[in-house]
């Protein structure tokens, strides 16, 4: 296609050159004009320009639709490379790091693997075209007119880095503008309340200052760019037209001639940008690619190496666990049961490795060998999937996702039926709320929908774990934006199923815990103390001292003014 | 933010013709500039017939004549052209560009300098993000409306009808055949340029749905991890990838078709005009110098055309910017000092608050009825249960809010007959969440108050029992402070947030304690810091530590916003009230320093 669409277009102009000729020669001569013939070739151009039009159209279409289903293949399998890279690498990469990988560099790469490369051939397609051409027309004209032409892709390969040099320092300064308006605009409490406007302003006007100069000075390349085409691709035309006047003058050209020269000459400045342009492109996406491979070969979870293993019963069991975390012990020979169909308490300060624990379970971090059992099996020896599917996690922050809130609900089960969602959400009292939830169940919540109280998030993201139907429920301090009262009826409705399903709890207050069978006090990554919580209480330790603030502390919210 | 977007036509109609008058006020002062460039614009235009002229006439004098000086002749004005042109092309890019980013610089500053200024009751409503877009995104396009809008559209319509009336002078009725196909080239590209917008909006709708759902997965993939649905959600990102691939597609259509569409329009043109020719030629009428010019003015004709419609696009973003832009630009700042405010160069430091009633949202009274009197040089400690209200009572001191009613004093004037930010720049409020800018620990202590010598900054930092660990950070006070300051602990970010205060030498201290529990070491320089900061000065505290609450020579207890029981520590405990039982709860405590 790209052969045949420059061939034509090269063609339609040397054969409209025929009919120009059909012209000028009777002229020249001042014999009568053959209009036939004038006809003949203006009708056999007209033909070829629609047919290269034709063929231009595929052309383009191919060489960019190509590049879209380049990038379209290349985000899919990033994303299902990030999916299943392990928690460790999303702690140590800002979301937009990822956000850029999975856009800009894509987008860099598209550029090289598409356009570039399909210009470039396209290119060097019509410049082999053009110049035999524009040989057979006037040999001695070509060598006068071309090597100026040549002049542009020199050029270009000089201001073409140059240029996006100068883009990416404007790119740069603006992103400092947006960082400071973020920071500033963040954290106006502050100065307003230190009556600091004027100084942010003034900063902002310096960076704004910066920005322009950089901006200026990329509009300055772009207008060399420009002016060096444009004087370039003058003086490539100039030469032709010149020698070209001289030889018409000798008898040894002719004026239809000299005219297509020209058109020749012009159509071949853009193939001469083309080099330059699209070496510039291929750096760009190099630079990307590379990134992007950065992210590829991280290695994902180890996923399939296990035995397959369905958990029916829940029992679990922690022996000696110990687990360091960048090098810093998090949790330090940590051990318990948890047989199926009992409740296990934990609390504990801030940091004492409470919510580690939690992720090592399921295995979101990797445990040592031998150290968390499931129904016997060792963790480390189960296939992730199978592992997983024995827990239902309702984390700290309740993450849902842009979707209708049954949709959020049936998250672990899309499937699941109309049933499934309601007793959960009676369940997890998020159906008290619905009514007040413009559209209920089919209202879309996250970051556009509607605005969610951090109680109905968390009440949500019960229900969700309560549908996946588990044999281990956990929650990581899952309800502490919930009112006492509603804590207190979905413990209770959760105690009511404790037959069908083990419930580990970790909670910063003593009233979500004390009806567990076993509470475990963490500090400083160690069990410190462990019991019922009438046992702990009496042990006078500092649960029991944590379980007196409360108290204390509930006493004096519900005093009355 | 939404409601422009659903407004009717005739309405928008009117909205845009007003955005625009608004916009232009802001080119006024570059009025110069934007002479010179359009000026510039113009000369292009015209410019853009030279080539042809001279091709005409050294065809015609010079190679039918067959003449070598007048070749020569001509050769030289076509290189004086083609300087010339090179040369304009080059300023025309560098002066749009300089326009609008002067214009530019002028409304990012403005817009930057108005949000500062809007009450945090709109900073409460309204997302960071909304309002870094208005200053970023917002203002790109309306940069991209000087620097290839107004401009270029003088040059394309200068250049046509430089041109068309060129062609027409040259020879009417080849023009009239040459021209024949514009209109229809107008109308298709218009056509297309229609076509081609609904296929970007398409695009970019789906651009930002996919980035969106990326995000969000990226953020949640523990969530999908837990419940196993990784699959789930591949199949989600291949439907949305899909169908934006699907999308471009559309796009890719309309400009692979456009240009071949085009390019047969112009070799009808071109058709037309040798058929016509010759007859023309044989009557005479017509020289080949003349048939010479049409053959290489109709190569270029189409061009600015496109350009057009490529152009308006640009334009209509633009606006719909400077309406989001104005949006934020009409927001009421705070309200402005009084005529005949005014703030002394230094406070006394009398504070009072004569029963003050406040809402942040209507029927949700936050204090009722609250009165106390603090008197110049008196440490005054506010406790209470959460959500007792003590934190308004720092706002409106401040005057971040204004009372629904009642009087809140400095000096014994109202507040609001105070000039607020002489106001606010003698009273040092430091808040729970310490808020550090990117910057070094010096900026950040100085707060961009140039004039503050290091030995201030040091002495404050010293007193408060910053300089220890400031000497041990990589740079010292020249130490970069990260985002945040992430790269800080919690009790370190108090120590500088002391700082700062101390810094600024305050007649009234307000103080908002964090309850965050902080290792022992620290805690005693931050006890000790903080005795120092409330000496000899007027300061307010809402106390969470027992040694603040002890050391204040009265005591405030908050309860449902109301002001239930003060007096010292001993009276108070003597009370047996609200205070007796906070302060058995901090007994209760194992530290027994947190209240």
């Amino acid at each position: 296609m790209l052969v045949v669409s420059n061939a034509l277009t090269i063609g339609a102009m040397l054969v409209f050159r025929q009919s120009l000729r059909a012209l000028e020669i009777p002229i020249q001569n001042e014999t009568a004009i053959d209009f036939g013939a004038v006809g003949v070739f203006t009708a056999l151009a007209i033909s070829f320009t629609l047919l290269a039009g034709l063929t231009g159209f595929f052309k383009r279409y191919w060489i960019i639709g190509t590049s879209r289903h380049v990038e379209a293949d290349l985000r899919s399998d990033l994303f299902r490379h990030l999916q299943r890279l392990p928690k460790t690498y999303y702690d140590r990469s800002r979301t937009g790091d990822l956000m850029s990988r999975a856009t800009s560099d894509i987008e860099a790469a598209r550029m090289a693997l598409g356009p570039a490369i399909m210009y470039l051939t396209d290119a060097v397609l019509k410049i082999g075209f053009a110049i035999p051409a524009l040989l057979w027309l006037n040999a001695s004209l070509t060598f006068w007119s071309v090597p100026a032409l040549a002049g542009i892709g020199v050029g270009l390969l000089f201001i073409a880095p140059r240029l996006h040099h100068a883009a990416r320092a404007a790119q740069d300064q603006l992103a400092a503008v947006s960082a400071r308006a973020q920071e500033s605009f963040a954290g106006v409490r502050v100065v307003k309340s230190f009556a600091t406007e004027d100084r942010e302003d003034a900063v902002m006007q310096r960076l704004s200052a910066d920005y322009l100069a950089a901006n200026v000075r990329l509009a300055r390349m772009r207008g060399l760019m420009i002016g060096w085409i444009s004087l370039f691709g003058g003086i490539a035309v100039i030469l032709g037209l010149y020698h070209g006047a001289l030889d018409v003058i000798d008898g040894r050209f002719d004026i239809s001639g000299l005219l297509t020269f020209q058109s020749l000459l012009m159509a071949l400045i853009w193939p001469m940008m083309a080099f330059g342009w699209t070496l510039s492109l291929v750096q760009r996406g190099a630079a990307g690619l590379d990134r992007l491979a950065v992210v590829f070969s991280e290695s994902p979870e180890a996923s399939a190496d296990g035995k397959p293993a369905r958990v029916t019963k829940g029992d679990l069991q922690v022996r000696g666990l110990n687990f360091a975390y960048n090098g810093q012990p998090v949790l330090e020979s940590v051990s318990f049961d948890l047989a199926a169909g009992k409740t296990l308490g934990i609390v504990g300060p801030t940091g004492s490795g409470k919510s580690t624990l939690i992720s090592l379970l399921p295995r979101l971090y990797d445990p040592p060998r031998g150290s968390i059992l499931l129904d016997g099996i060792d963790v480390c020896d189960m296939q992730l999937s199978d592992l997983r599917a024995a827990f239902a996690v309702v984390p700290q922050e309740a993450f849902l996702f842009s979707t209708t809130l049954r949709d959020n609900v049936r998250f672990a089960r899309p499937g699941a039926d109309e049933s499934v969602v309601l007793a959960a959400s009676e369940a997890s009292r998020l159906a008290a709320d619905l009514d007040q939830i413009p559209g209920g169940l089919d209202a879309v919540v996250g970051e556009r929908g509607v605005t969610l109280s951090g109680g109905q998030r968390q009440r949500a993201a019960l229900a969700r774990a309560l549908a996946a139907d588990a044999p281990i429920l956990i929650l990581d301090d899952a309800l502490s934006a919930v009112d006492a009262e509603t804590e207190a009826a979905i413990l209770e409705n959760l105690e009511r199923e404790r037959a069908a399903r083990s419930l580990l709890i970790v909670a910063h207050r003593v009233s979500a815990v004390r009806d567990a069978d076993l509470i475990l006090y963490l500090k400083d990554g160690r069990v410190h103390e462990s019991g019922t919580h009438d046992e702990l209480v009496a042990s006078c330790g500092e649960y029991a001292e944590l379980a007196r603030r409360q108290e204390l502390e509930a006493q004096i919210e519900g005093m009355d003014p | 933010m939404s409601g422009p977007a659903y407004r009717g036509l005739e309405e928008e109609g009117t909205a845009t013709w007003a955005a625009s008058m608004r916009l232009m006020r802001y080119m006024l002062p570059q009025r110069r500039l934007l002479t010179l460039t359009i000026l510039v614009f113009a000369v292009v235009g015209v410019a853009a017939i030279g080539p042809l002229w001279a091709i005409g006439h050294l065809i015609d004098d010079g190679v039918r004549a067959k003449d070598v000086g007048v070749v020569e002749r001509w050769i030289a004005i076509f290189v004086a052209i083609v300087l010339l042109r090179g040369v304009l092309e080059y300023l025309k890019i560098w002066l749009s560009s300089l326009l609008g980013e002067r214009v530019i610089l002028d409304v990012r500053t403005r817009v930057f300098a108005h949000i500062h200024r809007l009450p945090l009751r709109f900073f409460d409503n309204t997302p960071v993000g909304t309002l870094v877009t208005r200053v970023t995104s917002d203002v790109e396009a309306l940069a991209q409306m000087f620097s290839s809008g107004v401009a270029a559209i003088c040059n394309d319509m200068v250049m046509l009808l430089v041109l068309t009336g060129y062609l027409f002078w040259v020879n009417a009725q080849l023009a009239l055949v040459a021209l024949l196909a514009l209109p229809v080239v107008v109308v298709f590209s218009l056509w297309f340029g229609q076509r081609m917008r609904t296929a970007f909006r398409d695009v970019r709708g789906r651009v930002s749905a996919l980035n969106g759902f990326q995000q969000e997965a990226f953020t949640g993939v523990s969530t999908t991890r837990l419940f196993r649905r990784e699959a789930y959600q591949q199949e989600q990102l291949d439907e949305r990838n899909t169908g934006l691939r699907e999308a471009h597609f559309g796009t890719i259509f309309n400009f692979a078709i456009f240009w071949p569409c085009v390019q047969t329009f112009s070799s009808f043109a071109q058709a037309g005009i040798v058929l016509l020719a010759g007859r023309e030629l044989t009557n005479a009428t017509l020289s080949i110098g003349e048939l010479s010019v049409f053959w290489v003015g109709l190569q270029r004709f189409f061009d600015p055309i496109h350009d057009l419609s490529d152009r308006f696009n640009v334009l209509q973003a633009a606006i719909a910017a400077a309406e989001r832009i104005f949006g934020v630009l009409d927001e009421e700042p705070e309200q402005p000092d009084a005529p005949d405010a005014q703030t002394p160069a230094r406070l006394r430091g009398a504070v009072s608050f004569e029963d003050v009633h406040f809402s942040y949202l209507p029927d949700e009274p936050v204090l009722r009825g609250v009165s106390f009197q603090v008197k110049p040089g008196e440490t005054v400690a506010i406790v209470g249960p959460t959500g007792a209200g003590k934190t308004s009572i720092i706002s409106l001191l401040a005057r971040l809010w204004d009372v629904d009613s009642g009087r809140v004093c400095v000096d014994g004037i109202d507040v609001r007959q105070h000039r607020r930010r002489q106001m606010r720049a003698r009273m040092a409020v430091v808040l729970q969440d310490v808020f550090l800018f990117a910057g070094t620990v010096a900026d950040n202590i100085r707060m961009g108050d140039e004039s503050m010598s290091d030995d201030h900054v040091r002495q404050a930092c010293e007193t408060v029992n910053a300089d220890g660990f400031i000497q041990k950070m990589p740079g010292g006070y020249n130490a970069e402070i990260r985002e945040r300051g992430s790269n800080l602990s919690v009790g370190q970010k108090q120590l500088l947030a002391f700082a700062r205060a101390l810094a600024a030498d305050p007649d009234i201290l307000v103080l908002d304690e964090a309850t965050s529990s902080i290792d022992t070491n620290t805690e005693v320089l931050i006890q000790d810091a903080l005795k120092k900061l409330l000496e000899n000065r007027t300061a307010i505290a809402i106390a969470h530590r027992l040694s603040t609450v002890r050391g204040a020579d009265r005591i405030l207890v908050m309860h449902h916003g109301r002001l239930v029981e003060q007096g010292t520590h001993r009276e108070l405990l003597a009370q047996g009230g609200l205070y007796s039982r906070l302060n058995q709860l901090s007994q209760a405590t194992t530290s027994g320093e947190t209240l």
